[in-house]
């Protein structure tokens, strides 16, 4: 039988048991409650000082000096911290005020030997006191809360190469080297001071304007831009050798390494160890007296082409010199850049040379030849580049060689394509061998367009009849002995005809940019800017997007409404993607020059 | 009080007969002594009205948090890969494709959120790019025009624009609180041309600026994600007037 006495004592029990449980029932619901606050205030921290840290990167780009750069990422980041983590957010806080300002410091990344690699760190930190409901029963009415986020710039390491040549001239009023100086400067506002920059300027030399460096805006970069002038050819394989030497010489190699190559026409200038001429043969001249003989070794033929009547040419150097006599009895080189000069047409116009390929380069002529003493073209006594009788080079050197001073192959470069494949696809290369460029006319239907109409070029074979029918010797003493050719023949690559050389001067700028884009430690990416239809100059459409390594050959500004556009013969699928950008109006390079940056500034977020 | 359904562990009431009081005879169930009788209920009741409240309120705010945290969530992600759709579209990553919105759609299970613009769904989410117009949009944008840039030569100089909208779910019972770009602005991908950043009045972006969502510096841009949900389903007691979760994430 229960004894009452014990069931006396047993009354409330439930209610003294529940009481303690409801004490711990009530301190694990109050924990999840606290926690979850916790939790979320955590996890919104979390993103608020990733996206701080984000907005900073991105914010150096509106900067022109270092110390604006860090102002712009403590200023940004504490906007877009504000933006994701409101104050009082659920009721938070932050110690010493309401407000927040999440602290921010920029490292530049370093390899394994302490040197700087290209990556520029932005840690942005923050801490918020939690508010807690239930724990402060226990004296902790708030809990601090840190995060920590990191967002990593990849640097950019950029070259400018921009192209002065005297076709930059016209049109006039402005002209289209003013129309590109203020689009540069106007370029590089956009950019970090914490990128590099540099600018190579290239007519037949190729000049280190400005050294490439951080912190540009607090130097001299954007008056030595206002500073340029443009005369002279188009030297753009030496300069786009330059700009790649300076990438690598700032050795950063996980930066974005860039070349921006800005050209309003053809390249027309080559940098060869060039055979001297050995053999009297036929070629254009000047001849090598005054005044030029009615007979003999470069008697005036008049102008017996039909294409060349036809247009009244009649200058003298513009003939064919028979039985131009050598300079040389026996073999030997001359090295320096040599450029058409004048219109690139198929006859006669100049060859311009020799000249130093860069500014820091320096040009000697033998002073003998074997046993004779270099018969240096008339007038010329101590040659020096771009002097005034340079237009005689073309009777001092043989031919153009395979290979220019840098290794390219002189012959294009290697096509992808394996069908389908364009007209100047020959022999595995994309080359311009056989190209003739002052023919083949295309009008825009764009009306508005100014020239309306262009030369495009097209197979020599197709025009039979005018010039000499090739860009190389095909009798003569120079017809064999050379690599065979895009013709199809054995004959040395002519450097007496404009037509010619920038034939060569093309097939070596797709060479070097094959080149660079070689690269596996700097992953150069080759950026174009095209001011087509400048000067007198036949439209390219497929050259430079060769150069950018572009994936598809878009239109020029001078193609038909009905154009396809066709994928490139020369893309590299394991090499670094260009931009390329065309426009036959030169009002539009601030627009496309600020589209280039976007792009790059996309690439290097 | 009723005591209906409680039959097992109710006590027997004596019998009353002349002055003895008789018992009835045991039963199987408990006994408890008389002053006794109830009280476990009593207790369990008192216990009750207090942990049941407890208990739903823990739970529906746990499920808010819950919903809170994944809402967020959602819209962090959505940015960061608004982040890799608009700066590294050679990714391919883009956002207007079903079966790219599908991540975020997974990220969003149980909210109620499907691919495309539909009128159905209980959720919807906004990724919109938006640039205060300065320099770079004005040399961009404008044919012909040159520094110095103003609202005359370069009408919305100054304004923020959008640069890039998608939107997919019920876009048609919630609207993003940034407004929208004129329809024929938007390119199927989501991007918007430079010229209409640069000139088109209609391409303006609200709620932006002092006082709005986020002050930005001139060419300066803000990725935004925004999200909506109809959240009735775990509105327990009826908690919310209005049981709509609304989220955002600013890259």
């Amino acid at each position: 039988m229960p004894n009452p006495r014990n069931r006396k004592s047993q009354r409330g029990f439930v209610l003294i048991l529940q009481s303690v449980m409801m004490t711990v029932t009530i301190a694990a619901a109050g924990l999840a409650v606290d926690v979850g606050t916790l939790y979320m205030i955590k996890a919104r921290l979390s993103a608020a000082v990733d996206a701080a840290a984000l907005a900073a990167g991105r914010s150096v780009n509106l900067a022109q000096t270092l110390s604006q750069a860090q102002t712009a990422a403590t200023t940004t980041a504490d906007q877009f911290f504000a933006a994701n983590f409101p104050n009082g957010y659920l009721n938070s806080s932050f110690t010493g005020g309401s407000s927040y300002t999440p602290t921010v410091t920029l490292t530049q990344e370093t390899d394994v030997n302490g040197n700087p690699d290209g990556i520029l760190d932005f840690n942005v930190s923050a801490t918020a006191n939690a508010p807690t409901y239930f724990m402060r029963i226990f004296g902790n009415s708030s809990v601090p809360v840190t995060s920590g986020g990191t967002a990593s710039r990849r640097g950019l390491v950029m070259m400018m190469v921009l192209d002065i040549s005297s076709s930059m001239n016209t049109p006039t009023s402005p002209t289209a080297c003013a129309e590109m100086i203020s689009a540069a400067q106007n370029f590089i506002t956009l950019f970090s001071p914490y990128d590099t920059i540099g600018l190579i300027t290239f007519n037949l030399t190729a000049s280190l304007t400005y050294a490439p460096s951080t912190n540009y805006g607090s130097g001299t970069l954007n008056s030595d831009i206002g500073a340029i002038t443009c005369g002279s050819n188009t030297n753009t394989i030496s300069a786009l050798n330059y700009a790649y030497q300076q990438i690598k010489s700032v050795n950063l190699p996980l930066a974005e390494n860039v070349i921006l190559l800005f050209t309003d026409g053809s390249p027309n200038g080559i940098l060869a160890a060039f055979p001297l001429r050995t053999s009297a043969d036929s070629r254009y001249g000047p001849a090598q007296v005054t005044p030029t003989p009615s007979s003999g070794n470069c008697k005036d033929v008049g102008p017996t082409d039909p294409y060349l009547s036809s247009i009244g040419v009649t200058e003298n150097e513009e003939q064919i010199c028979p039985s131009m006599p050598a300079v040389c009895s026996s073999a030997g080189t001359v090295t320096g850049a040599i450029a058409q000069w004048g219109d690139q047409d198929s006859w006669g116009a100049t060859t311009y040379g020799l000249a130093a390929p860069t500014d820091k380069d320096s040009v000697t002529y033998p002073t003998t030849c074997g046993s004779l003493t270099v018969n240096y073209p008339y007038g010329c006594t101590s040659c020096t580049a771009e002097g005034p009788t340079g237009t005689n080079i073309r009777q001092m050197i043989a031919y153009i060689p395979d290979t220019d001073k840098y290794g390219n192959n002189l012959h294009g470069v290697t096509a992808t394509c394996t069908s389908g494949c364009p007209a100047d696809v020959i022999g595995g290369l994309v080359t311009r061998d056989n190209w003739l460029y002052q023919v083949n006319n295309e009008c825009s239907p764009d009306s508005s367009l100014s020239p309306l109409c262009k030369n495009v070029g097209d197979l020599w074979t197709n025009h039979s009849t005018t010039g000499t029918g090739s860009n190389f010797f095909t009798s003569g003493a120079y017809s064999s002995g050379c690599t065979s050719n895009g013709m199809g023949t054995n004959g040395c690559f002519r450097p007496d005809q404009p037509n010619s050389i920038v034939a060569a001067s093309m097939n070596g700028t797709m060479s070097q940019a094959y080149t660079i884009r070689s690269d596996t430690t700097y992953h150069p990416i080759i950026n174009v800017i095209y001011l087509t239809g400048n000067g007198t100059d036949s439209v390219d459409r497929e050259f430079l997007p060769i150069v950018a390594n572009y994936p598809t050959i878009p239109a020029l500004p001078y193609d038909p409404t009905s154009y396809v556009p066709y994928t490139n013969p020369a893309y590299q699928t394991g090499q670094e993607t260009g931009k390329y950008l065309v426009t036959a109006d030169k009002t539009q390079l601030t627009s496309l020059f600020a589209q280039m940056a976007s792009e790059l500034l996309r690439l290097s977020k | 009080m009723s005591w209906a359904g409680c039959s097992p562990v109710r006590p027997a009431r004596p019998i009353l007969k002349g002055n003895a009081v008789k018992h009835p005879p045991k039963s199987r169930g408990l006994q408890h002594p008389r002053g006794e009788r109830g009280s476990q209920v009593v207790e369990f009741a008192l216990a009750m009205a207090f942990l049941v409240p407890l208990f739903a309120g823990a739970f529906s705010i746990g499920l808010t948090l819950a919903k809170g945290v994944q809402l967020s969530n959602v819209c962090w992600d959505s940015v960061v890969l608004m982040v890799d759709a608009t700066t590294d579209p050679e990714s391919g990553l883009d956002l207007s494709q079903a079966q790219n919105q599908k991540i975020i759609v997974s990220a969003a299970n149980g909210l109620g959120l499907a691919t495309g613009s539909n009128s159905t769904g209980n959720s919807v989410v906004y990724l919109s790019k938006v640039v205060m117009v300065g320099p770079t949009e004005c040399s961009e944008g404008v044919s012909g025009g040159s520094a110095p840039w103003s609202a005359s030569n370069c009408p919305n100089y100054g304004q923020y624009a959008f640069e890039y909208r998608i939107a997919f779910g019920n876009t048609s019972r919630w609207s993003s609180t940034l407004g929208a770009p004129p329809s024929a602005d938007v390119a199927s991908n989501g991007t918007i041309s430079y010229a209409n950043i640069a000139t088109d009045t209609n391409n303006r972006a609200t709620n932006m600026g002092s006082g709005g969502i986020i002050t930005l510096a001139p060419s300066n841009f803000a990725l935004i994600a925004e999200m909506y949900a109809d959240v009735t389903s775990i509105n327990l007691f009826s908690i919310w007037n209005t049981p709509v979760m609304y989220a955002r994430s600013i890259s």
